[in-house]
C-alpha cells in the first residue's frame, strides 16, 4: 500500500489518499512558483478530468516552505483554486511530512498508486515544453492499472524545481 | 557587449538557457556563466531567480521579484509558462542591445 495520508485542502477539509472503491490515485507534488509545475499544470488537470469517470483520484499537494517562498502560501493556493485552476483538490502539506514520507524531489513529482502501492513515479511526460505530449507517461501508467496490467514503464526521472524544504 | 548567465543549481533550466543564448549570439560572443550559491549571494547580486541573463550588467528580462534562490518563470510568445525565455524574444532583446 502507498503511504497513507490525510491533508487539508485549501478550505481546510481533510482529504485522504485512500477512498473505498477507487482503482487508482495520482499524487502530484506541485506548487505555485515553479515554471515546470506551471508548464505541466494544464496537462495534469486534463488527466484528472479525463479519468474521473473511471474512479481515478488526483490529489495535488503543495509542500513548499512558504516562509522562504511566499508564492507558495496557503493564501496563494486558495487564490488559484478560486480562479478555477484546479480540477481536483489542492492539498497543503505544511509540515512537509507527506512529501518527506513519499520522498518527493521536485515540482512536479508524479506518483500513481493502486491497491498494491506506488506503481509509477516520475514526470508526466518527456517534455514540459510540449503540450502535445499530453502527460502520456502518466496516462500510460493509469491505462495499465485500469486494465489490470503491470505498469510497463514504472519509473521516469522527475523534472522540475526542487521541493523547498524548511 | 558583456553577456552573463547567472544560475542556481537547484533549478535545472540553465543548460537549456545557455544553449538558447549561445544559439542567439553565435560562437564569437563570450558568455560569462556564474553560479549563485547562497541567499546572501542572491541578495548581493539582485538575483531574482534562475536563469537570469544580463547584458552589460542589466537584466535582459527585468522583473520586480525579490532576490532569492528560485526558478524564474518566463512566458513564451503564446502565453505558456516556461523555465527559460522565449528563444525568439531572447534574440530580439539581444539584437536591440547590440
Amino acid at each position: 500500500m502507498a503511504l497513507a495520508f490525510t491533508l487539508p485542502d485549501t478550505d481546510g477539509t481533510p482529504t485522504p489518499l485512500h477512498v473505498d472503491g477507487a482503482p487508482a490515485a495520482v499524487v502530484v507534488f506541485t506548487c505555485n512558483h515553479c515554471p515546470y509545475a506551471l508548464a505541466w499544470h494544464e496537462r495534469i488537470q486534463d488527466v484528472a478530468r479525463d479519468y474521473a469517470d473511471r474512479g481515478v483520484r488526483v490529489l495535488q499537494i503543495n509542500a513548499n516552505d512558504s516562509v522562504k517562498y511566499p508564492r507558495d502560501s496557503l493564501e496563494a493556493m486558495k487564490a488559484r483554486v478560486d480562479a478555477g485552476e484546479f480540477a481536483t483538490p489542492y492539498l497543503h502539506d505544511e509540515s512537509q511530512e507527506v512529501a518527506r514520507a513519499w520522498d518527493a524531489k521536485t515540482t512536479p513529482d508524479v506518483f500513481v498508486t493502486d491497491g498494491s502501492g506506488v506503481v509509477y513515479r516520475g514526470a508526466p511526460d518527456a517534455d514540459h515544453g510540449d503540450p502535445s505530449l499530453n502527460a502520456q507517461w502518466l496516462r500510460a501508467a493509469l491505462d495499465d492499472v485500469l486494465a489490470g496490467r503491470p505498469v510497463a514503464n514504472p519509473e521516469t526521472k522527475p523534472v522540475g524545481c526542487s521541493i523547498k524544504w524548511k | 557587449m558583456e553577456v552573463e548567465l547567472l544560475y542556481w543549481d537547484g533549478c535545472p533550466s540553465h543548460p537549456a538557457a545557455l544553449a538558447d543564448l549561445r544559439a542567439a549570439l553565435g560562437e564569437d560572443v563570450p558568455i560569462a556563466v556564474r553560479e549563485i550559491e547562497s541567499e546572501a549571494q542572491a541578495a548581493a547580486e539582485g538575483f531574482a531567480g534562475s536563469p537570469t541573463i544580463r547584458v552589460d550588467g542589466q537584466d535582459l528580462f527585468p522583473i520586480d521579484d525579490p532576490p532569492g534562490l528560485t526558478c524564474r518563470v518566463y512566458r513564451l510568445a503564446d502565453g505558456r509558462y516556461s523555465p527559460t525565455p522565449d528563444p525568439e524574444e531572447l534574440r530580439e532583446r539581444l539584437r536591440s542591445r547590440r
